[in-house]
């Protein structure tokens, strides 16, 4: 299993480097001069051509990259045009908070969608199962800024249960900002993850193994629970890690509605504002991130699936 | 020898409204120690009386009325609760597809103990010990190494061995084995049969042996019933079976397995499929099919008549 780990790293190397060099390349070709949008309209040829010369845009495009690469090894991703504030630190002052929000939307979405996927799935072509297969369809449609102002209309304003924006300070209050964003992405969330537990159940359900178990006369609750179960989690998971990564880099409009600060919101003002430095370093925070969540979905596949780990 | 599993006018078949019959008016008797035979083509019943028996019908199939007693205790009424009880502690069935019928995500060991965990009172020792022990019964080289095995990791004969062992574990009164050699190589075929025939004998089991293969029922059967389309059409000792088939369609399917020392022989094929229980013949279900049939074969069904004490045989024109 260390061995699968090391291994996974070194691959995820070179995708890095190549995403990396991509995002830089990429970022240059947009149109638009940084130096131009941070002077204002105003501004005259020769302040702009004085700024292009102090931000260093006046280099050589390779030198430009071969720099910023120097400068990524040693853990140093530059500074804002806009702010002159490292852009690490402004990305690491609002990645905890986008992380907490992705995590704990994802815990309502499989705490709510699993669930009621399983419940779904073992009533097949009942009611119940017509029922809950329509409302998750209103789950997959619904757009999270709706759905958001919903939440805040229903349980900020009338039942004045939860704070409608900020973050909150401590432990408990941070919990209590943090459950209605994290229960608007969550109810979303679960739509998806009910659909792919109720049909990845159903697969499992009709497996010559499931009925092998029942010959055996263990406990259908057994047989659900440990059997059906663990093979349904793996299309489940890749769900799962999907909309992980879209989480981490474009919970925007969530963050918006309940004014909270995140990687997305800094991603978007650093697009506005040509601010590249910041831009780069989000996207580059995108890419592990990505990598990562790849990273474990795919340990989680080798820890339910054995057959995976020989590969 | 005592009756051990009694099967009286079962009928079963899907739907309620608008009932299909499946199954029609199944009669027959399974003795202590007895190994019978259920033989007929792909759809013609044989699984599913067996999942009758062990209560594991698809959810749309219904049992319509019928008896199924194991030691005179009826099953049919018993909840699914109550059939755990019984399901692999006295009544044990293995499958056609050992590749696909054990779970892949769990250990042979786990999958054993799993039958002894919810039937015996063992402790987690116990219950290892008695894994290896079985899968010594069924001749598993290293068993203890085995039980870590996971299934993708042992060849098909083998997991079919796994399979037989669980099957085994709990001293089961009676083993349905639906098609057990059906996807196996030729050599593993004759392992698995003598080891099943093996184990029968040492614990005094019965045997309900589903086949299409009337090799598999010359080699480890004494009492064969031959379905068709739902019905038993023909029930005799095997012996009689194969010296005077007195049902055209028995007689059909031993014309058409080949037989060594006659390359040329062309194998006699029964023309058409067996009808859909949408579509059943009025008359005799086979007659579409037959080479006898007459006109009373198409206009009226004929019953399984006892012809002497241990065959019984549904036909008008009985090959005598």
């Amino acid at each position: 299993m260390f061995k699968y780990i090391i291994r996974r790293l070194l691959v995820a190397i070179p995708t890095l480097f190549l995403t990396i060099t991509l995002i830089f390349f990429g970022l240059r070709v947009l149109p638009g001069d940084p130096a131009a949008a941070m002077l204002g309209d105003n501004a005259t040829e020769s302040a702009v051509e004085a700024l292009r010369e102090k931000m260093g845009l006046n280099e050589p495009l390779w030198k430009q990259y071969v720099d910023y690469l120097g400068s990524l090894l040693q853990g140093d991703l530059g500074y804002s045009f806009i702010s002159n504030a490292s852009v690490s630190s402004q990305l690491f002052s609002v990645f905890p908070d986008t992380l907490k929000l992705t995590l704990a939307g994802i815990f309502f979405g499989c705490l709510i969608g699993m669930p009621l996927g399983i419940f779904s799935a073992l009533r097949q072509n009942t009611k119940t199962d017509g029922f809950l297969r329509f409302i998750s369809m209103i789950g997959v449609s619904i757009p999270p800024f709706l759905l958001g102002i919903y939440m805040i209309l229903i349980f900020s304003l009338k039942l004045n249960l939860f704070p409608s924006n900020g973050t909150g300070q401590g432990f408990i209050d941070e919990l209590h900002h943090l459950f209605l964003p994290a229960l608007t992405i969550g109810l979303i969330l679960s739509a998806t993850i009910m659909r792919y537990t109720r049909s990845s159940m159903l697969d499992e359900i009709n497996q010559d193994y499931i009925r092998t178990a029942r010959a055996k006369g263990i406990p259908e609750r057994i047989v659900v629970y440990k059997h059906v179960l663990r093979n349904t989690l793996i299309p489940v998971i890749t769900i799962i890690g999907v909309q992980m990564t879209g989480l981490l880099s474009g919970a925007v409009i969530t963050e918006a509605i309940f004014s909270r600060p995140g990687l997305g919101s800094l991603a978007l003002g650093a697009i506005t504002t040509r601010d590249f430095p910041v831009l780069q370093g989000a996207l580059i925070l995108f890419s592990v991130a990505v990598v990562a969540v790849n990273l474990l979905v795919d340990i989680s596949y080798s820890i339910i699936n054995p057959k995976i780990r020989a590969k | 020898m005592t009756t051990l599993l009694e099967v009286k006018n079962l009928n079963a078949g899907l739907g309620e409204g608008d009932y299909r019959s499946l199954l029609d008016q199944i009669n027959f008797t399974v003795k202590k120690g007895e190994a019978i035979a259920v033989v007929g083509e792909s759809g013609c019943g044989k699984s599913m009386t067996a999942l009758s028996i062990m209560g594991l019908l698809p959810r749309n199939i219904k049992i319509k009325s019928g008896e199924i007693k194991l030691e005179g205790v009826e099953l049919t009424s018993k909840s699914q609760k109550e059939m755990n009880e019984i399901r692999g502690k006295e009544i044990a069935m293995i499958f056609q597809e050992p590749l696909t019928s054990l779970n892949p995500s769990f250990t042979i060991g786990n999958q054993i103990a799993e039958v002894l965990k919810y039937h015996t009172d063992y402790t987690a020792e116990q219950i290892k010990e008695k894994s290896i022990e079985v899968l010594k019964q069924v001749n598993m080289p290293d068993p203890e190494e085995k039980l870590k095995a996971y299934p993708h990791e042992l060849s098909g004969g083998m997991r079919q061995r796994v399979m037989i062992a669980m099957a085994l574990a709990c001293h089961p009164k009676i083993l349905i084995a639906d098609e057990p050699t059906t996807a196996l190589d030729v050599t593993i075929q004759a392992q698995i049969l003598e080891l099943i025939t093996e184990l029968q004998n040492k614990f005094n089991m019965s045997i309900i042996m589903i086949t299409h293969d009337l090799g598999v029922v010359a080699e480890t059967c004494q009492r064969a019933i031959v379905m068709y389309a739902g019905q038993i059409v023909e029930e005799s000792s095997v012996e009689e079976l194969f010296e005077k088939p007195l049902h055209p369609y028995t007689r059909g399917l031993m014309l058409s397995a080949p037989r060594l020392g006659n390359p040329k022989e062309k194998l006699h094929v029964i023309e058409g499929t067996v009808p859909d229980p949408d579509d059943m013949p009025k008359g005799c279900r086979f007659s579409p099919r037959c080479e006898f049939a007459t006109e009373k074969c198409f206009a009226e069904e004929p019953p399984l008549e006892q012809v002497d004490k241990s065959r019984r045989v549904r036909c008008w024109h009985k090959l005598l």
